[in-house]
């Protein structure tokens, strides 16, 4: 039960790993579109907040003030990349 | 003191087991607070305009194959390389790197129509423009085509010659790469189209004064006789200078400042809910974690471009 526990936390953990990696590699490829780079921003932050609310959904442990807070580290990650993105 | 660190950035029976910075509020305020300190970041580099870049490798014949392909979509005609324009684009590219400056017109007033002359190139138009920290000649051809007035330069008809130079060097002790575009047409041509283009009026290029503006430097247009201009030496004309702040620079420290502030706390808690074994209804941090330094790897890795 524990070791399968340990095996659904790990496929997640790599979903999350393989998709911001994916995000990642996008976001440098496009780089020479502002409004593309920022899309890509905004996406792999929505990913984020949807991999939350299915993980902690999984987990049985989804909640409005988890789902807020992965609203919230969301939407840092958006403002910390695009002030930078406007700024190059 | 000490107890309201620890309120604030571990988790406690007085912050309902939870680092205080990380409840819904205080994440609420930080992203208020970054955005306050972007805009404010955003905002000086307005007054004290500056500049910052990376080194990368850009294929002269990549930049040149770019803008006549830009001009064909337009027909206009393809701009043939010079070796004098070419020859002018890389003095002028190791003149800003020996004299460190970002600008059309140096410190001391040499105008970009001084190298044009000096290269033996006589022109009745001449343009320039800059670009520096472009990771790929793509992408700083297509900031020239969004800007108009550099959009404008790349496709005027007048038009018929271009020299290309990319040149890696220092600026403001920052690693860059300087593309330096000139455009031409030779004064020859003048004599055949002279003619019909006879309310054209000179504007003698060397009465331009450095003003510090992303602008390109405009087409100038010379009468046949006009002098070869000695370069101008007057101290009190000013120049973009360089140094170590700009745009990108600052809101690269803020973002970290923030990420770092909020990765270290999220970091500290983690561990800290490990080590006492805390059961609590919470997002992941491991996942938050994971998630910012994709965000922090984004910041480190993205390639700024500036054009003039």
């Amino acid at each position: 039960m524990l070791r399968r526990h340990h095996l659904r936390h790990l496929a997640h953990f790599t979903i999350l790993i393989l998709g911001l990696l994916f995000f990642l590699s996008l976001i440098l490829v496009f780089h020479s579109s502002r409004l593309f780079e920022f899309a890509l921003v905004v996406i792999m932050s929505v990913y984020y907040f949807l991999w939350g609310l299915i993980h902690h959904h999984r987990e049985g442990s989804l909640h409005p003030r988890v789902a807020l807070e992965y609203l919230l580290i969301s939407f840092l990650g958006i403002c910390l990349l695009s002030f930078i993105i406007y700024a190059t | 003191m000490t107890n309201y660190l620890r309120h604030l950035f571990t988790p406690h029976h007085t912050n309902n087991h939870k680092a205080k910075v990380l409840h819904l509020s205080s994440l609420a305020v930080l992203l208020v607070l970054l955005i306050v300190s972007q805009l404010v970041t955003l905002y000086l580099p307005q007054r004290y305009p500056d500049i910052l870049g990376f080194a990368s490798s850009i294929p002269v014949s990549r930049v040149i194959e770019l803008t006549n392909a830009e001009r064909a979509k337009l027909q206009l005609a393809p701009l043939s390389v010079d070796d004098r324009l070419s020859d002018a684009a890389r003095r002028k590219a190791a003149d800003m790197i020996t004299h460190d400056y970002w600008a059309h017109s140096s410190p001391s007033g040499v105008t970009p129509w001084s190298f044009v002359l000096a290269a033996g190139y006589q022109y009745i138009h001449a343009g320039e423009n800059l670009a520096r920290d472009f990771s790929s000649a793509d992408s700083a051809v297509a900031a020239w085509m969004n800007s108009p007035s550099h959009r404008d330069n790349l496709l005027s008809s007048r038009y018929q010659n271009i020299g290309v130079a990319v040149v890696d060097g220092k600026l403001g002790g920052v690693e860059t790469t300087l593309i330096v575009q000139m455009f031409g047409a030779p004064q020859t041509a003048k004599k055949a189209t002279a003619s019909t283009n006879t309310l054209a009026k000179p504007v003698l290029a060397a009465t331009q004064s450095p003003q510090p503006t992303d602008e390109p430097a405009p087409a100038v247009d010379l009468p046949d006789s006009y002098p070869t201009p000695t370069p101008i030496l007057d101290p009190t004309v000013s120049a973009v200078y360089l140094s170590t702040l700009n745009p990108l620079l600052l809101t690269k420290i803020t973002s970290f400042a923030f990420a770092f502030l909020v990765i270290f706390i999220l970091a500290l808690d983690w561990l800290m809910v490990l080590r006492n074994k805390i059961i609590r209804l919470s997002g992941k941090n491991w996942a938050h974690l994971t998630f910012l330094f994709t965000v922090c790897l984004i910041i480190i890795l993205l390639r700024p471009g500036l054009i003039l």
